[in-house]
């Protein structure tokens, strides 16, 4: 059968196969498109010469010999230049994506055979294991997705154009000139010659037949059963990937991500930074309470780092060693600090799972009034050589130490103040002084401050006969008397001023640097803090979301004998930055909480979380709880009470449970549907047709393999016509039986009853004398 | 086999029942090593041949009845075990959970096609529809039919005979590309048998790539076959053989007499009124009568001294001989005799073939295609029981004594209804065969089976 004929119009087996294998390619570049790490000329190239290549088939005009080896010739020269370039650069894995692209482009061109498509899935593979380095975000996920899908499709589909080719003889090894014969020990010893094939003749079944019923093989029924082959792999995947220990050595790399880019939380901060990032929805952190769900409704405040020093129109801190927070029951407590105090303050428990930042310190963002914290998901991390450490400044920010690039998961502990009365009665009566260095620190002015700040504040807060009741006046006549505003306007030599008694509107940072210096005039100890501020709730994830636009700028005043403590001068309508609204919001959340899910499940699933997982799973089971859809950051103990009066059960006593009855009721399901009743149409028929022939073979009459019923009629007939007769009403009615359309057949009585007829005149025949 | 072996000249009974048996092990199937010194030789021979055949390994893992299928990866499968290695490898070593992920999609793949391959080749059951005769050297189709019993399609099949690395045959798969449930469909193999003789195939091999061609999973089913490769003819002339046409020359003085219808003639005085043919006199308006003929006037019988022509204990050594005889034999069915075949081994009686048909042949063939060299024991192989085994080869061994001792051979019994005509054919290499009885013609082959000379004998008409 010819090339030409084998494809003539109509959608074949092949064009499926090409669009899948186009498919499987461009969910394997995306990610890497998407990461960015090639820039965006590679791609679009490789793009273009994706859809020029489909203008032409290689299978009906196929590729010149000629062109084949410009092609080895240019993609030899190629690797040739990747070794160069990245022995130069040492960016092997860019270079090596290039070449990648190259060979696959190659690939485009020179597709004829199930071989070269095999090739084009394997190129795909390995751009899809490259994305899975260069992209491991959610839109890896996406892409993993479709692979998985197209790779059923793909492979399934290869294998029937394989078969089709060895059947039709339409493959390399009939179309192309045999290859030279490969000598062996580098030409040492004489090629191997093999055997001559055998020459076969045409086969019964014309090799149009089977193209043909290939066509009919392949539709929408095919591919939709293909894809629900896909979902069990993907459950199998989803199954190897999670009970796969997870003991890597990480050698040469720990599971990272990129970080993100936060801005004012490095040594200084310039005036109107936080301006610019206040449409920025990123997320940099996720906060929940396990122990107090409804918090996550009401704003969180995450501190990070503190200013002392304002001079140029910006805020500049000291450089300070941390140091290492020491463990008590379990948990970092950070000197100097008050746990709850019945009456004073309650103990709140907030976990946050913070992104990979890009600041240099390293800052560990946590509410006011933390005084311990834990770390989270770190019980093997020994095991890797990954350690992992909180620290604290003298002046009380917290910084931690991991692995570059990597999340982090903590709990802090709070001691919030139990009534805003009975704090505000508190540090009215805070007495003493501060101690020198500190009073000296946190109430330095700038030698070119204008007077006029001294005035205002001396005008608003000079009557006030406490520290707090200053900071609160000025706290007040801030909120009230200036407004909030993201224009950015300010005058850029003295910003501050302008903000005070030009405009009289700015944003955060401006309240707070304001009031910082006007209770400095008054020599109280004040100081500047940058954190996060408010955050949005979602009720997918059922967290907080902290994003960047959420950084915020407050003050800290120092009382002596209690602490710092926190005023926010900033008005109301500026302290949490304007929540989403709509079907945006809708889609933000989910899209956040999909990510989340992603990069705690798969990209930073490790030995903890699977240990976890399975203690996890094994307490529901054997706790027969109805799993709530709860919060990401584990199950939380909503029923306490009754957890403790039951004895907890061994959980892998029940996962050994699970296991064999899972694995028991398989099989029992199967053994079931293996054995049931099934059609007894076609084995009574068939006792009685073997009945027959063998009243027939002891007659002498035997029919043959290769003869049909009608044949032994006929054979019958001279001998026995009466035989003959029945036994071609027989035939007939076997025929109709066997091959005539479903509203033709007899039905099985009807048949039965001609085998009964045919058997009974046969059992009638006199034996055939030999 | 065995009926086939004690009756040569019947075809084997034709095989009615479905193939639903799974793969027996040989070894559990085959007796204890019998005391016979003889048949101890050809079972350990049979156990030697079959490791010859299939190697070590595969034979162990033939008698496997913990894994009854066999699995063949290939090389997209070595491709993507080798790269669930490499990337398991790299995953364990760099802690990257995406390789993890990409890991599990493999294995998840491979797991599936595993599943789906076993899923695709239970519960189908194959029938044998062609003959059992074939021709040695000549392609003979051969029609499977595949039942899919289950509800659930079958893709990509192929069948074929179970051949265990016998090098006398060669067996072409027939392929099944999609069955639907619960449906029969048809799978054209073919065979080449290289020799002429009794072919054994150990049963029939379904296999699939389905669904990604990584490994080709066959299941064996246990149902033996047998065939047998007639020798083919080889074309020649009665002027070779010195017959002339003395058949229809004897043939033409006989019309007349004889119960065969030879044509219509007119009548002539003297002629049967049951002769004459009423119906062609009203249609031509005049008499015509029957003419009668004798079905055969001349006999002869062909004595084939099937030693062995050489030091070669290979059967495949008398092929061209055979193919010779049969040429003979069909000649002189062609010139009119009634031909008969006598063997040290068998005999078929003389019978002529007027109409063509090729029925005396055919018999002839068949015992043709039994024949061994007289004086060497048949192969380990030879479907036979083991007692008519045993006693062959003592029939071998007895031969060679009489030849040394320069005695006559014993030709096989036949007895003929007229006197005829003996055609000796022998090895011009084996002078030291001595016959019983006289022959009219002596024609000497050599080993290729050409004829070397022809030799007329005048002697008197007699069949031993």
């Amino acid at each position: 059968m010819t090339h030409s004929a084998a494809h003539a119009g109509g959608w074949t087996v092949h064009h499926s196969l090409l669009a899948v294998a186009y498919g499987m390619v461009a969910a394997g570049i995306l990610p890497i498109a998407a990461s960015g790490e090639l820039g965006w000329l590679p791609p679009a190239a490789f793009v273009a010469a994706m859809l020029v290549s489909l203008l032409r088939d290689p299978r009906v005009s196929p590729v010149r010999p000629v062109t084949a080896q410009l092609w080895t010739a240019v993609l030899v020269l190629s690797f040739a230049a990747t070794i160069v370039r990245s022995l130069q650069d040492s960016l092997w894995l860019v270079h090596a994506m290039e070449f990648a692209l190259l060979v696959t482009v190659s690939r485009f061109f020179q597709r004829r055979f199930a071989k070269d498509y095999l090739q084009l899935l394997g190129l795909s593979f390995i751009l899809l294991l490259t994305g899975a380095i260069v992209q491991p975000g959610p839109m890896f996920a996406v892409c993993f997705l479709a692979y998985t899908v197209l790779t059923m499709w793909g492979l399934t589909l290869l294998h029937l154009v394989r078969e089709l080719e060895l059947q039709t003889h339409t493959g390399p090894e009939h179309l192309l000139p045999p290859p030279p014969p490969k000598r062996r020990w580098l030409g040492l010893l004489p090629p191997k010659v093999a055997p001559p094939p055998v020459q076969w003749p045409e086969l019964p079944v014309h090799a149009g037949t089977i193209e043909w019923r290939s066509r009919r093989l392949i539709g929408p029924r095919y591919f939709a059963a293909t894809s629900v082959l896909s979902l069990l792999v993907l459950a199998g995947s989803a199954l190897f990937f999670f009970l796969f220990p997870r003991l890597g050595v990480g050698f040469f790399f720990a599971q990272t991500r990129p970080a993100k880019s936060v801005v004012g939380f490095s040594t200084d901060a310039q005036l109107g930074q936080f301006g610019a990032i206040k449409s920025n929805a990123e997320v940099v952190a996720r906060v929940t309470f396990p122990d107090d769900p409804a918090r996550l409704l009401a704003g969180v405040r995450l501190r990070g780092v503190a200013f002392d020093h304002y001079a140029n129109n910006g805020w500049t801190r000291l450089k300070e060693e941390p140091w290492p927070l020491r463990y008590r029951d379990g948990k970092l407590v950070l000197p100097r600090a008050d746990p709850p105090e019945p009456g004073v303050s309650r103990a709140v428990r907030a976990e946050i799972y913070l992104e990979p930042l890009d600041n240099a310190n390293r800052v560990l963002f946590a509410p006011p009034g933390t005084w311990a914290v834990e770390l989270l998901d770190t019980r093997f991390d020994y095991l890797r050589g990954r350690k992992k450490s909180v620290m604290r400044t003298p002046s009380g920010d917290l910084t931690y130490l991991a692995p570059p690039d990597t999340a982090l998961h903590y709990a802090v502990h709070v001691a919030e103040p139990v009534g805003i009365a009975a704090e505000a009665k508190r540090l009215r009566a805070a007495e003493g002084d501060a101690p020198a260095q500190l009073l000296t620190r946190y109430t330095h002015l700038p030698e070119t401050l204008d007077p006029r700040v001294a005035q205002l504040a001396q005008k608003l807060a000079g009557r006030a006969p406490t520290w707090f009741d200053k900071a609160a006046a000025i706290e007040a006549a801030l909120r009230e008397g200036w407004t909030y505003s993201l224009a950015g306007d300010q005058d850029a030599q003295k910003p501050l001023e302008d903000f005070l008694f030009g405009k009289k509107s700015g944003h955060c940072e401006y309240f707070a640097s304001s009031m910082v210096l006007m209770m400095r005039t008054q020599g109280i100890p004040t100081r500047l803090v940058h954190g996060f501020s408010g955050g949005q709730f979602n009720p997918i994830g059922n967290y907080r979301m902290i994003r960047q636009a959420d950084a915020h700028s407050w003050v800290e005043v120092f009382f002596p004998r209690i602490g710092w403590r926190t005023f926010d001068p900033t008005p109301a309508s500026g302290q949490e930055a304007p929540p989403d609204t709509g079907l945006v919001q809708q889609l933000r959340h989910l899209a956040d909480g999909a990510s989340l899910l992603w990069y705690q499940w798969v990209v930073e699933y490790d030995l903890d979380r699977q240990v976890e997982m399975l203690r996890g799973l094994g307490k529901r089971v054997g706790q027969l709880r109805s799993p709530k859809m709860g919060s990401l950051f584990g199950g939380s103990s909503d029923q306490p009470a009754q957890a403790k009066n039951k004895a907890p059960v061994p959980w892998w006593a029940i996962a050994a449970l699970v296991a064999l009855a899972g694995v028991a009721g398989v099989r029992l399901a199967w053994v079931a549907w293996r054995d049931r009743p099934k059609v007894r149409v076609d084995r009574q028929v068939d006792r009685a047709v073997d009945q027959l022939q063998a009243a027939l073979h002891k007659r002498g009459d035997g029919r043959a393999p290769h003869e049909t019923w009608s044949a032994v009629a006929s054979r019958l007939r001279p001998r026995a016509p009466e035989a003959a007769g029945a036994v071609a009403e027989f035939a007939v009615a076997w025929n109709q039986v066997r091959f005539a359309p479903a509203e033709l057949r007899l039905d099985r009585g009807q048949l039965l009853a001609a085998v009964g007829r045919a058997r009974e005149a046969v059992l009638r025949l006199p034996t055939k004398g030999r | 086999m065995t009926d086939a072996a004690a009756n040569p000249l019947q075809p084997p009974p034709p095989t009615t029942r479905r193939i639903r048996v799974q793969w027996r092990d040989p070894r559990a199937v085959a007796a204890a090593l019998p005391s016979d010194p003889i048949l101890r030789a050809r079972h350990r021979a049979l156990a030697d041949l079959r490791r010859q055949r299939l190697g070590f390994w595969r034979s162990i893992g033939r008698s496997n009845r913990l894994f009854p299928r066999k699995l063949v990866v290939t090389r997209e499968g070595k491709w993507i075990i080798g790269i669930a290695l490499l990337l398991g490898a790299a995953a364990v070593n760099t802690g990257n959970n995406l390789l993890y992920l990409v890991l599990s999609l493999a294995i998840s793949v491979i797991a599936i096609s595993g599943m789906l391959s076993e899923w695709c080749l239970r519960e189908l059951e194959l029938l044998r529809c062609y003959p059992a005769e074939l021709v040695a050297g000549a392609v003979t189709a051969l029609r499977i039919e595949v039942f899919n019993d289950k509800g659930r399609p079958a893709l990509h099949l192929e069948v074929g005979e179970v051949t265990d690395g016998a090098t006398d045959v060669q067996v072409r798969d027939g392929y099944v590309l999609h069955l639907g449930p619960r449906e029969v469909g048809q799978a054209f193999g073919a065979i080449r048998p290289l020799r002429r003789g009794p072919i054994a195939t150990a049963g029939l091999q379904l296999t699939t790539g389905y669904p990604f061609g990584f490994a080709r999973k066959s299941r064996l089913f246990d149902e033996p076959a047998a065939f047998l490769a007639l020798p083919t003819v080889t074309p020649t002339d009665l002027e070779s053989l010195g017959a002339h046409d003395r058949g229809a020359t004897e043939l033409s003085r006989k019309v007349g007499q004889g119960d065969t219808f030879a044509g219509l003639r007119d009548a002539r005085p003297g002629d049967a009124q049951r002769d004459i043919y009423w119906k062609a006199s009203a249609r031509r308006q005049r008499m015509i009568a029957r003419e009668w003929q004798a079905e055969a006037n001349r006999v002869a019988v062909v004595r084939f001294a099937h030693v062995a022509p050489g030091p070669s204990q290979d059967p495949a050594a008398l092929d061209a001989a055979c193919a010779r005889v049969a040429g003979i034999c069909e000649a002189l069915l062609r010139g009119l005799f009634a031909v008969g075949l006598q063997t040290f081994a068998g005999s078929v009686a003389p019978e002529a073939d007027p109409a063509g048909r090729g029925d005396p042949l055919l018999r002839i063939r068949r015992l043709l295609a039994w024949l061994t060299p007289a004086d060497q024991p048949p192969p380990p192989q030879w479907p036979l029981a083991d007692a008519d085994w045993a006693a062959t080869v003592r029939a071998a061994y007895d031969t060679q004594a009489r030849l040394q001792r320069g005695e006559a051979l014993p030709w096989a019994p036949l007895t003929t209804a007229a006197p005829a005509e003996v055609v000796l054919v022998r090895f011009d290499s084996r002078d030291d065969v001595r016959t019983l009885g006289p022959c009219d013609r002596e024609i000497v082959i050599d080993a290729a089976g050409h004829i070397v000379r022809t030799l007329h004998h005048r002697s008197a008409h007699q069949a031993a």
